[in-house]
């Protein structure tokens, strides 16, 4: 809303510059988003730009803003107090008005003017519109938008000689029932929607528009005045079903004071007597059959002081409510009770957000002043803040990959069903049942993600086109899959991270692509780390993964995630220079097998005992399987077992391969001799002789 | 006759070894003259058998000046020995000299997203204020995003956010547009006191761009306690603004409305460069706004079935993107989610 200071000075007396004004509406709950100072050789205003929020539709209006200006500053709102002069002629026989939905309709008055002369507003006119930001058409037309941004009230101006018959009809719309509206589109209606009508269909929409059939034109001259109070939910409603937004609309929408509508209309007839003369018919056509009582609100001292946290007496309390222009009696305490508290609070109409004490809580806080309330902390009583050890688990997995070396990345949860295509996801894998947005902007954001894996190759993507093609990243967050059966889906944390390309060329930073076993690394370090024991990789094959390059992650015989790398058909087709190494965890799998409790192991201060052993087994044989049976047949006092090279080629025969592992011995309670190990290992090379055909490398 | 030629051969080796001994340049070569010189099977050794040929009266004299020759010569090599060690290192000092200027080697090291920094530490704030962290679903039904926040489905509200639905029979399954709704899931599985925030990712139907995104994040606060006000909730949001912004930043409430809180505020904090005076980075402002707050309105209370008499609460979100944009001058939302590495490596 845009309010010229110029205008304002109306309705109320003020002193002070635009700034300060500007900064007194914020503080007191009419935010100003900027001040703009007008300054002409004929011409001197500031125009302040408004947000209302939307319980405070009685500040879409001038007349509403200088109540707000007037109860900080102490002054009273002027009003003007002309009337129309009329003719001897009733209204009665100039239109009558049906209401035949009073549901949607409470209130419908009318005026009628005769012998208007409708032409060009006067220059303050439009200029007081312009600078609202409306656009002025004629002196009819005009008046009614000057009204509305003076009181609030939407008002609208019929041609009457074009409306057919004298009864204006307040109705629901029949189905399919059309009507062309001012902005020239022709409109479908429903009987949910309130129309006004003559004898023959709709000439307006009511509360949104007004209809071609009946505007008003250079050659109108009578002119019906409407100035009605309709249902808030209905017109935005229609104002939704059809798209149509409307000055009147948003404030329709927002609640408009049903008190008000006569003055309204009144002023409106008055100022359109003095610009377009004519004659004013006697009396208002006002349709009202059922007055709101005044609404009543208890409101009590100890209530306000145990919100606010103040120490207000009632007196201090019913001051601001009186400046806001409510009738406030006040009763003393001691004579106060919960059922009859110390003050009796009689909201106006004007204000339609009022009716509960919560709401004058609001009136007294924000007109006292919210910085004037003492900033104090809630008692501690025994209140403790912690994380729970979920929140710690999940906290330290991303430590941890940062400390590995990855960036952590964020990206939408969002994706784009082209993007599994484009990764090979087989058709009917689970990261194709989908969780779908129902209205998307766009196909990219159409559906929630089921895996994490196209963010980060999103994310590669982006930094690669950009030349940073040495990337190591991961990436927390949820996953969605629908939950047959249930209305809300499934929700799951993962963490997933890409290793991809070399660093930069740089002293002391040498390394070579990145690949299956860095990703592996990270998954090893991370689950070690974190305490989990028991954890295996076991080769699968499954898209978007290199088939000869993608294992399980297993702990125990439970898969908790992948990784590999990239196929690099899919590698080639996404233009991505290196090869991409990939890995995705499911966190909350990984939490539940942190263990609640570990017991420290006191480190043995007795020498140890190194050897290294070299094997020769087949190219086939997996090293965690001779690691396995090392480790049974070394026993308790093998302390460490390193792989330290892997080794084909001459001389080793043709299909075979040399492994050769570093073993640590040692005791806790004395000093090995070289013969006990011996033993270990003598059994150690036995059993991978029988069990794996290996033999020791000479 | 026979004394003179040894003892003129052992001025000839003493003159010839020192000589030596002063020309030799490294340790090695000096035990090699050693050998040579003095060693068991040496020249001095070799000289001094041709002592036994002498007469009785002249072999100890001879033997004497033998043996004084034979401490001046141990003391040449022990002095050109430390001399020699001393060059050594001496020397290994300066060959083995380094560029410092050259770069180290770097452990490579990653760190946690800006957002996730923020949150973390926003939520270390509230911790020391005894809140505990709280989380919800991010697809939620409308009941607990409007509904049970006092947005029923006419509310002019809801067309202040423009909401995202899931695909499902009715309309009540959407992305959530505010962490608000981990309030309700809270109070519904909880009685008072609670004290809680809840961070989390919020969704909205905008397009991206610097000042829009369909995704961003939020930390929410709820307070519900007998004996909690409108103070508490400014002392609670100040502390805050002086952990983040720093002591020097000042704190102002400003009335306002939401649906859910009855008072409301939006809670500005003072410009970092002009101190509220109004300049350029603020746009003239001088204060830049930071959350939305409020007393929870008592019928949200009474919807979870809480005694709205008895028990006052308030509540607080912010916007984590925000919070960070206005810490780091940052102008477009759009790089939170790029990922550019040399926007990640900033923070």
């Amino acid at each position: 809303m845009l309010l010229s200071l110029d205008w304002l000075k109306e309705y109320v007396d003020f002193d002070i510059d635009p700034e300060e004004l500007a900064e007194r509406l914020s503080l007191t709950g009419t935010e100003v988003d900027s001040v703009e100072r007008i300054d002409e050789p004929q011409y001197q205003d500031a125009v302040l730009e408004l947000e209302i929020t939307p319980n405070r539709p009685d500040c879409m209006g001038m007349i509403g803003l200088a109540r707000e200006v007037a109860a900080f500053s102490g002054k009273k709102v002027k009003k003007s107090m002309r009337r129309p002069q009329e003719i001897n002629v009733p209204i009665s026989q100039g239109v009558n008005v049906r209401v035949t939905a009073p549901d949607l309709c409470p209130r419908y008055a009318a005026r009628v003017v005769r012998n208007v002369k409708v032409t060009e507003s006067p220059e303050w006119m439009q200029r007081r519109l312009q600078l609202a930001g409306v656009r002025p058409i004629n002196n009819a037309v005009d008046v009614t938008n000057y009204v509305m941004l003076e009181t609030g009230q939407p008002l609208h101006a019929f041609d009457q000689d074009r409306l057919v018959g004298d009864t204006v009809w307040v109705r629901r719309a029949e189905p399919r029932e059309r009507i062309t509206t001012l902005d020239g589109d022709d409109r479908e209606l429903d009987e949910e929607m309130l129309v006004i009508a003559d004898d023959q269909g709709p000439v307006a929409l009511a509360g949104v528009m007004g209809g071609a059939n009946s505007e008003v034109s250079r050659d109108t001259k009578t002119v019906l005045l409407e100035s009605a109070n309709f249902l808030a939910t209905g017109v935005l409603r229609t104002s939704r079903r059809l798209g149509l937004i409307s000055e009147s609309s948003l404030r329709f929408e927002r609640g408009v004071d049903i008190g008000g509508a006569d003055w309204a209309l009144d002023r409106a007839a008055q100022l359109l007597q003095e610009l377009a003369g004519g004659e004013v018919l006697k009396g208002t056509a006002d349709v009202f059959p059922n007055p709101p009582k005044p609404r009543q609100i208890f409101l009590r001292a100890s209530r306000v002081n145990k919100v606010l946290g103040t120490g207000l007496t009632a007196e201090e309390i019913g001051e601001p409510l009186q400046r806001l222009g409510m009738s406030v009696s006040l009763r003393s305490e001691a004579k106060a009770t919960a059922s009859d508290p110390e003050l009796v609070v009689e909201a106006p109409t004007f204000r339609v957000d009022l009716e509960r004490e919560i709401d004058l809580v609001e009136e007294v806080a924000r007109l006292y002043g919210y910085d004037r309330i003492e900033a104090t902390l809630p008692a501690a009583r025994r209140r403790q803040g912690f994380l729970t050890a979920q929140q710690r688990t999940e906290a330290l997995t991303k430590d941890l990959l940062t400390a590995a070396g990855l960036w952590e990345t964020v990206s939408y949860s969002f994706l784009d069903p082209g993007e599994l295509d484009a990764l090979g996801y087989a058709r009917g894998s689970r990261e194709r049942r989908f969780v779908e947005i129902k209205n998307p902007i766009t196909s990219e954001q159409s559906k929630m993600r089921t895996t994490l894996i196209p963010g980060l190759i999103r994310t590669i993507k982006c930094n690669v086109a950009r030349g940073m093609v040495g990337l190591r990243i991961f990436e927390m967050g949820r996953v969605f899959h629908p939950r047959p059966g249930q209305r809300l889906p499934d929700e799951r944390l993962l963490v997933a991270g890409a290793l991809t390309g070399q660093n930069a060329r740089a002293l002391g930073r040498a390394e070579g692509p990145l690949d299956f076993y860095d990703a592996k690394g990270v998954v090893e370090i991370l689950v070690a780390r974190l305490g989990i024991e028991d954890v295996f990789f076991k080769r699968t094959s499954e898209m978007p993964y290199h088939p000869g390059r993608c294992s399980q992650v297993l702990v125990g015989e439970d898969v908790v995630g992948t990784v590999g790398e990239l196929h690099p058909e899919i590698q080639q087709t996404l233009e991505l220079p290196h090869r991409v190494a990939l890995f995705q965890l499911a966190v909350a799998d990984l939490i539940t097998r942190v263990p609640a409790s570990r017991t420290f192991e006191e480190p043995s201060r007795y020498p140890a005992v190194s050897l290294d052993l070299a094997l020769v087994v087949d190219e086939n044989v997996a090293s965690a399987e001779v690691e396995k049976i090392i480790r049974q047949k070394a026993g308790d006092l093998l302390e460490k077992l390193v792989l330290f090279d892997v080794y084909t080629g001459s001389p080793i025969p043709e299909g075979k391969k040399s492994l050769a592992y570093a073993l640590t011995f040692r005791a806790s309670n004395r000093t090995l001799d070289w013969a006990e190990v011996e033993a270990q290992r003598d059994q150690v090379v036995a059993e991978l002789e029988s069990e794996l055909g290996a033999g020791l490398r000479v | 006759m026979e004394a003179q030629k040894i003892r003129d051969a052992i001025d000839e080796l003493k003159n010839e070894a020192l000589a030596a001994v002063a020309d030799v340049g490294a340790e090695a070569d000096l035990a090699g003259l050693r050998h040579r010189f003095l060693g068991r099977k040496g020249r001095l050794t070799v000289i001094l058998r041709a002592l036994g040929q002498l007469s009785s009266e002249e072999r100890p004299v001879v033997g004497k000046e033998a043996n004084a020759v034979r401490v001046t010569l141990e003391e040449a090599f022990a002095r050109r020995e430390a001399d020699l060690s001393e060059g050594i290192l001496e020397e290994r000092l300066q060959t083995e000299a380094v560029d410092v200027t050259l770069p180290g080697r770097q452990p490579r090291v990653g760190r946690k997203h800006i957002l996730t920094q923020m949150l973390e530490e926003i939520t270390t704030v509230f911790l020391g204020l005894g809140f505990r962290v709280a989380e919800g679903p991010e697809v939620e039904l409308d009941y607990y995003n409007f509904e049970a926040l006092n947005i029923p489905q006419d509310h002019p509200a809801r067309s202040l956010q423009d909401t995202l639905y899931i695909a499902s029979d009715g309309e009540d399954v959407l992305l959530r547009t505010h962490t608000s709704p981990v309030q309700i899931r809270v109070m519904e599985k909880k009685e008072p006191p609670l004290y809680i925030i809840a961070p989390g990712k919020v969704y909205r139907r905008d397009v991206a761009d610097p000042t829009h995104s369909p995704m961003f994040h939020q930390v929410e606060g709820l307070a519900v306690d007998s004996e909690i006000s409108f103070g508490d909730l400014k002392g609670t949001l100040q502390c805050f603004v002086e952990s983040i912004f720093g002591k020097e930043r000042r704190v102002r409430f400003r009335p306002h409305y939401f649906a859910f809180t009855e008072p409301s505020a939006e809670v500005d904090v003072s410009c970092g460069h002009c101190d509220a005076r109004g300049c350029r980075s603020c746009g003239g402002k001088g204060w830049l706004e930071i959350l939305g707050a409020g007393m929870v309105d008592p019928n949200v209370l009474e919807e979870v079935g809480y005694d709205s008499e008895k028990y006052v609460g308030f509540a607080f979100g912010m916007g984590v993107e925000r919070i960070a944009m206005l810490k780091y001058g940052l102008k477009d939302l759009r790089l939170f989610f790029e990922n550019d590495l040399r926007f990640l490596e900033q923070f």
